[in-house]
Parts: structure tokens; sequence; C-alpha cells
């Protein structure tokens, strides 16, 4: 047998590394333990997780500055992400719809002036573990492209659409918008604005959910490139060994 | 989990409250018992009647070499891959830093051929250093109790059994050093393992029944070297003291912060250990059979008490405070009818120290296994910790201040209180403690002082509550506080169990560790704890159990408690 081109890690592993990384980024200033379990989740259901991770490295490893939220009206929110990558407050900002959404029946975000909104799929996977329906839109003005992740009724993972059209929305060119609802309505409404009736997804809930399947069974092909990469910022946690610090393991 | 208690609500209004049963002092008092891990796999393979035959065998007379057992359950095929080398003793080491071993093993999915040996070769001796595939799901090593193995192949090539006396002071010929599995360096994930192999579905199965086979290859090996030394003269070791021989185990800081980061595993591990507890106090009818039983039980831990070796002189101790406490417990027993069990585990909690009480309580559990057998299945948990966005933060505070006020109740303006961190050493990732006002690294710190995060936690939480209303939502809190997002959902995730979390201040100056890992090592089944330090224990593995060959005889799960064996 000879050595692979690529590690396969499992996904175990993978998330443990990432838990790391982010704990290395940020201490506990956020909730690495999350961040690593939503980039483990587009990872595993093949969708380059860690590419978006470490393309937005320079960013995350710069403090982030002031976001700035407002609510327009009662359930909806509007953030400015001052340009950041979205993977720090992504969570916590779909946290406020769905917080909406259980008590009012829809929340809805509005997330501007960020990358990374590849990022959003863990709040639609929190969506469907609360019984909720949900999507995700966005314009990718670089790629012109309008991608949406809808979650349809009894489905674990959303389907994934992209158009190759620009679609102007409230969501700009490097924004985007998070709705999710207890009944259809609200995110069906939003969805039909930007996706013709008909159109086929670009992966199915069922490609996503064979994707993880298929990593779960063999693992994840990480290029040792990238994975060096990682462990170099995940090894900034770990303390230099000294005499004092043998004596803290029990020798 | 909630839900496990709601099944059984008729009983579980009896069970015993959390602030008595999650008190680290308490869970570091526990004994293995008949639903630990290493007791159920057993049942199952003895039961279920797995064949487990070498396929390979390559060894040289010293007993070095390669073995591959296949190993067959009525599901699956499965292959248990064992590499044996000579290892100078100075490289010989128990910590996890250390770089070889005589023995490492790996158990994988089907049948390894020829080509999939040598690459398992390439990689299984490097341990961390190596890489695995998915079909492997464990992986581990074990170093040779080098006098205890040399003395009793001498005794065996001579033609005589091992001295007792000596097997009675060590227990074992190998001790494992480090077991992993749940996907570590390329192993299957976790959620496979339970999904494709149900042979390995309950909590460390895998892990476990290793650990097993490593015993098992000791005592073949221990045969097989004293056989080339001495074919005229050697004979092979009896099945009574091969029983006897447990497999060494090493633990230390490493598997304690696994017991704080998986609060909803080890609160269902507690729970069904309770539910257990519960069905024999509130079903189990004590008539003269059971008390039979019951006295005889105890009067082999006693004994097992008399037959621990330890230097520890403070686990020496308990030990001798457990036991004079049981005697104390016994003498009261038989002056008396009782008509419910329930009758001595009050005398306990009256009379009677803490380890005794838990003690007792494995005592009562022995006697029932039909009324608890079931529980074994229910011991898996799926751990989700999902913020509950739409909380309001007047109801966090309660939950708080209801779940977590053992925490609160820590004065942490108290620098003992905070004295220590938990953190990731250079060397190989190991977990060591550091004094927080004395040395480096505390800015590196470890995720694992909980009463810590959640009092700075509510502290903020009430300073928001003022400012915002009580009808502002979790989702909020957490959104302007970010650094209190993972608490905030652990919080909120453990307040719906019946146990919750450990009670234990891990960055206390003073914290025991090794109360942690006692605790964990009890629902592995392992028994005859030997501190080396509060950082790391010395225990005994799967002494008293069933050997390979006991496979299809009637042999029974009365292996708790291992006492040595009456000389031949």
């Amino acid at each position: 047998m000879t050595a692979p081109a690529d590690l396969y890690l499992s996904l175990n592993e993978l998330r443990a590394l990432l838990r790391r990384v982010y704990e290395a980024l940020y201490h506990h200033g956020y909730d690495f333990a999350v961040m690593a379990r939503s980039c483990l989740w587009l990872e595993a259901h093949g969708l380059d997780g860690i590419g978006l991770i470490l393309r937005s490295l320079d960013d995350l490893d710069t403090p982030c500055g002031e976001i700035q939220l407002a609510e327009p009206s009662v359930g909806t929110f509007k953030l400015d992400g001052k340009g950041r990558c979205l993977i720090p407050f992504v969570n916590a900002a779909a946290d406020l719809a769905i917080a909406s959404a259980q008590e009012k029946g829809v929340g809805q975000i509005d997330i501007l002036n960020v990358f990374g909104r590849l990022n959003i799929l863990a709040a639609l996977k929190k969506s469907a573990r609360l019984n909720l329906y949900a999507a995700a839109i966005w314009y990718d003005a670089g790629e012109q492209r309008t991608h949406v992740l809808w979650l349809k009724s009894s489905r674990d993972l959303p389907d994934y659409f992209i158009l190759n059209k620009a679609v102007a929305g409230p969501w700009g060119g490097s924004g985007l918008r998070f709705v999710c609802a207890q009944s259809d309505n609200s995110v069906l409404e939003n969805v039909r604005a930007v996706l013709p009736e008909g159109t086929s997804p670009y992966l199915t809930s069922l490609d996503l959910s064979r994707a993880y399947d298929t990593a779960l069974e063999g693992g994840i092909a990480v290029a040792r490139g990238d994975y060096a990469a990682l462990n170099k910022i995940a090894d900034r946690l770990l303390v230099p060994s000294t005499d004092a610090s043998r004596r803290g393991a029990g020798e | 989990m909630a839900v496990l208690a709601q099944t059984l609500s008729p009983e579980a209004g009896f069970m015993r409250p959390a602030e008595t049963v999650m008190d680290i002092a308490r869970l570091g008092c526990l004994y293995p018992y008949p639903l630990s891990f290493m007791r159920s796999l057993l049942r199952r393979v003895v039961t279920q009647n797995w064949q487990i035959k070498p396929a390979e065998f390559s060894l040289c007379p010293e007993g070095y070499g390669h073995a591959v057992y296949e190993i067959k359950t009525p599901r699956a095929v499965f292959s248990y891959v064992i590499f044996a080398k000579k290892l100078d003793n100075a490289a010989r080491s128990d910590r996890v830093i250390a770089e070889d071993w005589d023995m490492t093993v790996t158990l994988c999915e089907g049948i390894v051929d020829t080509e999939r040996l040598e690459w398992l070769r390439t990689n299984v001796p490097l341990q961390e250093k190596g890489r695995v595939d998915a079909s492997c799901f464990v992986l581990s090593r074990a170093n040779k109790s080098v006098r205890n193995f040399e003395a009793v192949v001498s005794r065996l090539a001579a033609g005589q059994q091992p001295n007792l006396d000596e097997m009675a002071k060590v227990g074992y010929l190998y001790r494992t050093t480090a077991v992993y599995g749940s996907g570590k360096f390329g192993m299957a994930d976790w959620d496979k393992v339970k999904a494709r192999w149900p042979d390995f579905s309950s909590p460390f199965d895998a892990e476990m029944f290793s650990c097993w086979m490593i015993r098992h290859f000791s005592l073949v090996q221990a045969d097989y070297v004293a056989a080339r030394r001495a074919p005229e003269t050697a004979v092979a070791m009896d099945d009574k003291i091969k029983r006897y021989v447990g497999i060494g185990n090493a633990t230390g800081l490493g598997m304690a912060p696994y017991l704080i980061n998986h609060p909803l595993l080890i609160n269902n591990w507690i729970e069904v250990r309770e539910i257990a507890l519960t069905r024999v106090l509130a079903l189990g009818i004590p008539d003269e059979i059971t008390r039979g039983h019951f006295v005889c039980f105890a009067m082999k831990a006693m004994q097992h008490l008399d037959e621990i070796s330890t230097d520890n002189q403070e686990q020496n101790k308990l030990n001798a405070n457990a036991r004079k406490d049981l005697e104390r417990a016994l003498s009261w027993f038989q002056d008396r009818s009782i008509s419910t069990w329930s009758e001595v585990t009050s005398y306990a909690s009256e009379h009677l120290g803490v380890e005794a009480q838990e003690l007792l309580n494995v005592l009562l559990l022995e006697l029932y296994p039909d009324l608890i057998g079931d529980l074994e299945s229910r011991l898996a948990v799926d751990e989700v910790y999902s913020l509950q966005a739409n909380m309001r933060t007047e109801d966090l505070k309660a939950l708080i201040e209801t779940h977590y006020g053992w925490a609160l109740k820590i004065n942490y303006s108290d620098p003992k209180t905070q004295g220590i961190f938990w953190y990731r050493s250079e060397e190989k990732m190991e977990p060591r403690l550091g004094r927080r006002f004395e040395e480096e690294g505390a800015g590196n710190e470890m995720l694992l002082g909980i009463g810590w995060y959640v009092s700075k936690c509510y502290e903020t939480l009430c300073e928001f509550v003022t400012a915002n209303g009580p009808e502002a939502n979790a989702a909020r809190f957490v959104f302007e506080y970010p650094e209190h997002r993972y608490i905030t959902r652990r919080m909120q995730t453990m307040a719906r169990t019946r146990y919750g979390e450990i009670r234990i201040n891990a960055i206390d100056l003073d914290v025991l560790p090794i109360q942690l890992l006692r605790c964990k090592l009890s629902f592995f089944g392992v028994g005859k704890f030997d501190p080396r330090s509060r950082m790391w224990v010395r225990n005994t593995m799967f002494q008293g159990a069933p050997l390979v060959s006991d496979i299809g005889t009637n042999i029974g799960d009365n292996w708790c408690f291992p006492i040595r064996p009456a000389a031949a």
C-alpha cells in the first residue's frame, strides 16, 4: 500500500483539530467548540470548510472590530459585519433570528458586508433540529452567482441552489439574508423571490447527506499542506515543557 | 438524560439527589459494578460465544514477532493485530510521551491479508506518530512488567506455577499505557463504530476488548516463551491463576478532561447506575438466599481490599477504613432481620464512610443482575449541547441559581480557588497542571474550570438583565457576550438532566484529579487503584475475568472483587 497524497482524518479528529485552531485564535472569547463543529459540517458535507478557514486566516487572526447590530422591526435584525469573515459571529447572529422564530413565528437577519457566507450552513442544521423552516440567500459579486440554501420541511439538511446570475436584494454583493420560521410561508416567500420554480439544486439535501456518510465511512481527505497550516495555528496553544511542567504531569 | 428518568418514573422518585451523587469526593470513591463496561462486554462475548482464534502467530522463541487473532461475533469478523518487540529497559515508560513499547496493537474490521499486515506493521508500532485508517477502531500499546513477566516465565519453564504472593502484589504481566479509539489517528469515528459494528456499540466496548486481548496475549506469550526456553520441563499456567492475572493500566491527567468535556455522557452513566441502585432497593427482597449471597460478596470484598498492594499511604488508609466499615456493617447485618435493602443503605449513610457506602451499593447491585441487566444498553447517548436561544435571561439566571448553586458558592476572590490551570504541553499535547500565579502558560488554559466560567457568566448576566430587562433572550445575551455562549448552552443543556455536572472546582489549588480518574475507571470496571500521585494512578483491569478459553463454557459473571486463588 503506498502512502496516500492526502491524509484521511476522521470527523472526530478534524473536529478536535478545529477546536484547537479556534481556541488558539480566540482563546475562550468565542464559542470555539461550535465554530469548529460548523466548519466540520461544511467539510463533511463536501463544502470545503477547511478552505474557508484557510482563506479567512488573515482576517481571523486580526482582532474583531466593532460589528453593529440593529433591530429595525421586531424579530428582524440587521448586522453590519464591517468586511470581516462571518465565522466568529455567524452562530450568535443566526441565534437572534432563531429565537425570534421560536418566540414570534418568524425571524430574519440580514448580515451585510461580510465574507465566508457558506458558514451559515450550521444555522440551517440547527433550524432543522428545532423543526423550523429556514433559508439563507446571498449574491456573490465576485463570481456573479446567487446562492440559496433552502431547508424544507422534514429535512435535516437544506438543498443548495446556485444561480449564474445576480439577484438583487438587501444582501447586496457581500451580505446574506437568513430567515427562519415555524411555518413555510415566510421562508417560501423569500426563496421564491430569487429562485424560479422548478430550479434544480446544485446539491440536494440527499447529496449533502451522502457526502457526510462517505466522510464518516472513510474519513475526510485533507491536503498535507492544509493539515500543517491548521496545526501551526493550533500549536500556539501548546505550552513549552519545563521541569515545573513535568511536575505538573505527575512526575 | 431526562428521557431515561421519565421512562422509569415510579422509581425515579426515590433516586438519590444530585448534590449527593455528583459530589466529586463521592464520585472519587466509586467501585466497579455489574454494568461497568468490561463486565458488560465479557457477558456478551461469553454468552454470544464469540470465536477468537489465532490466524497468524509468528513469534521468535523470546516471544517477539506478530500475531493476528480472528474474532468472529454473531454479526461480523474482526482482526486483532499484535506486534511484540524487544524493548530496552531504558526506553520503557508508562507516560504518554513515551515513543517505544513492548507491544502495540490494533483492532480492525475484517480479515487482515499480508499486504495489509505489512501496512499495519509500518504504522501501528509508531502509535501517535503513525496513521491508521477507518477500518481500524482501536490503537493501543502495552509495556511488560519486566520483573513479573520474567519471574512467571522462569517458574513456568522450571515446571512450577507462578508465585501467588508475587502475583497478588503486581497482578499483571503487561500494563497498557494508552488505549485510543473514537477516530484518533485516522481510525473510525465513534458514530461509524456505533452504527456499523453493533458488537462494539456501547461506550468503550472496543477499547475494553482490546485490553482484554492484550491480557490474553500476555498469558499466551508467557506460556510460549517458557515452553521454548525449557521444552523438557515447562508447564502451562493453570487457568485459575491465569484468571487472576489482569492487565495493568496507568492512567494520568489525560482522562480527566474527558469527564469534564462530556457532561451529558457522564450524567447518563451516573443516572443509569443510580436507576440500577433504585431498582434494587425498591424491588429486591432480602430473603435467605440473597442474604447469604450478600454476606459472601461482602467477605470477598473484604479479602479483595486486604489484598490490594499499594505504597500510597492515603489509599491504604482508605482501603483499611472501607474494610473496617464493611466488617462493621456485616456484623450489624448478621444480627438482625431486615425487610428491605434500604435498611442497609440507611445504616451505611448514618454510620459508615462514603467509600464503604459506595462499596455496599455495589454489593447490592451484584445481588440482582436480572433487575438491572437491561440498563446496559442505555449507557450511550448522543451529546448535543444546543443554545436555547429564546430562553428569557431572567429564566437563565434562575436556571443557574438552581442547577449551578454549587459553582456560585465558590469564592473566586480567594486565589486558592483558581490556583491551578490546565494546559496542553508541547510534549504530545499531554494535559498538565500549572500553578496559575507562579508558572507561565495560563493564557493557554483549557476550558475546564466550569464553576469559574459559570460564575463569570452569572455575574455578567445579572448586569445584562438589569440593563435590558428580564424579557431579553439568551440569544441577545450571547450575541453581546460571545465569551459566554459555550457555558450558556452547556448550562441550558445540563439543566435538563437529572444529575447535571460533576461538582468539582477543577482549578482549585488542591484539586485531586485522581478522583476524576477513579470515577471514570470505575465505569470501565477497573479496580485495585494504586495512586502514584494526585495526578495519576496505576490499576488493574480484568483481574478475575474469564479467559478466551472460557468462552463457550458455563463460566459465570462473578468476577467482581477478584481475590487470589487458593494454592494448588
